[in-house]
């Protein structure tokens, strides 16, 4: 039995083991975006009389931050493999005026624009996918393919009016409590996917080394396309709770939505690259930072050129903490 | 799993818990009328002075030249009438909502916004806030029913987009341009649609005048190179506005595309920068400015209805109001002395006589009055000596 312990201690001193110093510094860099939340939550609720922390202004929150997390939610399986996609916004201003049709039409059930505004998200973001796995076009240039060719379909469509829902028949989709229940089925069944299945384990690992995960036996393309129709879904059912929550689509529908959700992956510490140490929970605090920040500072009343000062030191200051130089990415 | 359930309950004690700090936990979701009294009491002006009303001001920026120059005024005009004001900006619906939310939530018993989305009109329904749409107007059926039931929704007032679309294209037409293209953003902003209209109505009123082409986007600058290389019989250009400099970044491709030397002329809306030098080089043919006052008139409506005295009986009925036209360096010279200089086109004073709580008589027609006066020739007889 001694002999066993001894062994295993032995084995044990073999193995890299990171100094106090490196210990703390990964610690650091792993909660501070969590931190850096907890901080600016805790200052906002004492420098704004007490708005920031009512019941109404956590519904707001709520429906702030509820397109991001969504989104960051699928796109947190895109950006594990090192996949980006730059289309989002344009694809839920599509799926957006689909559905939006679908809502117009009589005797159509409000679930079937839901579903129908996923099947056209999903659509282009399979094509996406197609483009890239198989004729090896970078995702970058086929999502921003994909985002010209959904913004020129949106702009004909709106080019003679904007397309209007009856926005009385559809506001119980903007009650806080339903939005906070979508968010946790949401979050519930992504974390569940990629953490606990083959889909999220598979792309992590993809993530980390293509080659090496193909040669294991991963099936790459399966699984890159199934990441694409994660976010695909996600961008569906987004595009309907702003088409009810805004009353109508314009031209300007989800533009710079990709943009949003890239910020809270940064902002949470999400690694671009992906990769093991890429957590899906990294995107949702990034979400829920951004949405804090915007709200908690106009409720200051600062002007708005100040907000954009402070936000982008805080965004510094938070980033900058979970830098990691060594490997130059954004760790979680 | 264990991880996210640790983070989702210290994010919902985190929050949660301070509820209780809240000094009045309701406040974004109760009726404002029956708070203002206590609000007034915190509200501050620049002067420290007990402000009035606290105001949010919704707008897509106050960088460009129109933005700062409505900011500017609102500013003034805040001051003039002793509120204080808020401003946010935000362009894309979604970006709109949130907005108004959080100019709700932070204390504002009315909002001045550029636009107005169904959403948004809702959100300050629900909150019991005053709203009143300027420099733009609700043209959906289904958002101005949801503006006929509405407590709250106080009016809209722009300028005559249509009328300003007609007349970019008039003064091209009347300074002998034939063959003209357009730009334009995006559809779905309506006061750039109607301007759209009104430059479309007059081409087909008149036969010998040819739009070659259009664009609606936010790309201006590589559309007119495009443009200029596509129509060399090109002789116009109509810009239906001048938002976030992209009446800058016209002027520089009319220059490095050689337009300019070709005799190509612009005719634009919005002052931007250098005006005046493009008027003297000859690029420029006409410009339509002197809208910003539109906020400053629109600030009064929403004041009234926040004294509780609702100026305009029907809200979906827009009231119009016209730019100022300018045709050359010389008129320029005059619109930037009593347009943009020192004292605006409507003093506080001038302003306090469409306020009921100043001057009694006032209604509706008074307002419309107004609109129609407004030119520059009003300006100068209303306080032109006041101006060196």
């Amino acid at each position: 039995m001694l002999s066993l312990i001894k062994n295993y201690v032995n084995q044990k001193q073999n193995v890299f083991w990171p100094g106090k110093v490196e210990l703390v510094k990964y610690r650091v860099s792993n909660i501070s975006p969590f931190l850096g939340l907890i901080f600016i939550t805790l200052v906002f609720s004492f420098t704004t009389n007490g708005r920031f922390a009512s019941i109404s202004n956590m519904t707001n929150l709520v429906n702030q931050c509820f397109n991001v997390i969504i989104i960051a939610v699928g796109i947190s399986f895109v950006f594990a493999h090192g996949g980006m996609d730059m289309s989002i916004g344009s694809v839920l201003g599509v799926s957006s005026y689909v559905g939006a049709m679908v809502w117009n039409m009589n005797n159509m059930p409000g679930v079937a624009g839901f579903f129908i505004a996923i099947l056209v998200a999903m659509v282009f973001t399979f094509i996406t996918s197609t483009v890239h796995i198989v004729a090896r076009v970078p995702v970058f240039v086929a999502s921003l393919c994909i985002r010209y060719i959904c913004s020129g379909i949106l702009t004909t469509l709106v080019s003679e009016n904007d397309m209007y829902i009856d926005y009385t028949k559809y506001n119980g989709l903007n009650n806080g409590i339903l939005k906070f229940f979508v968010l946790i089925i949401v979050i519930a069944i992504g974390y569940i996917l990629y953490e606990y299945t083959a889909v999220g384990k598979s792309l992590k690992s993809i993530g980390g080394n293509k080659t090496m995960s193909y040669h294991s036996g991963v099936k790459t393309s399966r699984y890159i396309w199934g990441a694409y129709m994660i976010l695909g879904i996600t961008i569906g059912i987004v595009s309907m709770f702003s088409l009810a929550r805004v009353g109508n689509v314009t031209a300007t529908t989800g533009v710079g939505m990709e943009f949003d959700a890239m910020t809270a992956i940064v902002l949470g510490g999400f690694p671009i690259k992906g990769g093991a140490r890429a957590k899906i929970r990294s995107a949702i605090i990034g979400a829920v930072t951004v949405a804090v920040l915007t709200n908690g500072l106009t409720l200051i009343g600062l002007d708005p050129s100040i907000i954009y000062g402070i936000k982008g030191v805080m965004f510094i200051v938070i980033v900058g903490i979970s830098y990691v130089r060594k490997k130059g990415e954004i760790v979680n | 799993m264990k991880k996210l359930f640790a983070l989702f309950m210290a994010l919902c004690i985190c929050l949660f818990s301070f509820a209780g700090c809240s000094t009045s936990p309701d406040d974004g979701t109760s009726k404002k009328q029956s708070e203002r009294s206590e609000s007034s009491g915190t509200a501050t002006d620049h002067d420290g002075k007990e402000a009035k009303y606290k105001i949010g001001i919704l707008y897509w920026g106050y960088t460009d030249p129109t933005g700062a120059s409505v900011k500017k005024y609102l500013e003034y005009v805040g001051e003039a009438f002793n509120c204080e004001l808020v401003f946010a900006e935000a362009f894309n619906a979604d970006a709109l909502v949130a907005a108004t939310e959080n100019l709700i939530q932070s204390g504002c018993d009315g909002i001045i916004s550029v636009f107005a989305y169904a959403g948004m009109i809702d959100a300050c329904e629900k909150a019991g806030v005053y709203f009143m749409q300027t420099q733009n107007e609700v043209i959906d059926e289904s958002t101005l029913a949801l503006i006929k039931n509405s407590k709250y929704f106080v009016g809209m007032i722009t300028e005559d987009d249509f009328k300003c679309g007609y007349s970019e294209a008039e003064s091209l037409y009347d300074i002998g341009s034939r063959n003209v293209v357009y730009l334009a953003p995006a559809p779905g902003i309506a006061n750039h649609d109607n301007r759209v209209r009104g430059i479309e109505a007059f081409v087909e009123e008149h036969p010998d005048m040819v739009l070659l082409s259009n664009y609606r986007g936010d790309e201006y600058g590589e559309a007119l190179q495009n443009f200029a290389v596509t129509y060399p019989e090109i002789d116009g250009i109509i810009l239906t506005g001048g938002a976030a400099g992209s009446t800058e970044t016209v002027y520089q491709v009319m220059e490095t595309e050689g337009l300019s030397e070709r005799g190509v002329k612009l005719s634009t809306a919005g002052i931007g920068e250098g005006t005046l030098e493009r008027f003297e080089n000859g690029q420029l043919a006409s410009i339509r400015g002197g809208h910003f006052p539109t906020v400053g008139v629109g600030f009064t409506l929403l004041y009234n209805a926040l004294n509780g005295d609702k100026i305009i009986s029907d809200p979906t009925k827009t009231l119009y109001r016209p730019f100022l036209e300018i045709n050359s360096a010389e008129e320029f010279k005059n619109f930037s002395k009593y347009v943009e200089g020192e004292i605006p086109p409507y003093t506080g004073d001038e302003l306090k006589q469409l306020v009921k709580e100043y001057n009694p008589d006032v209604t509706e027609s008074l307002y419309q009055e107004w609109a129609d006066a407004y030119s520059l020739e009003d300006i100068i007889a209303r306080h032109g000596s006041l101006i060196n």
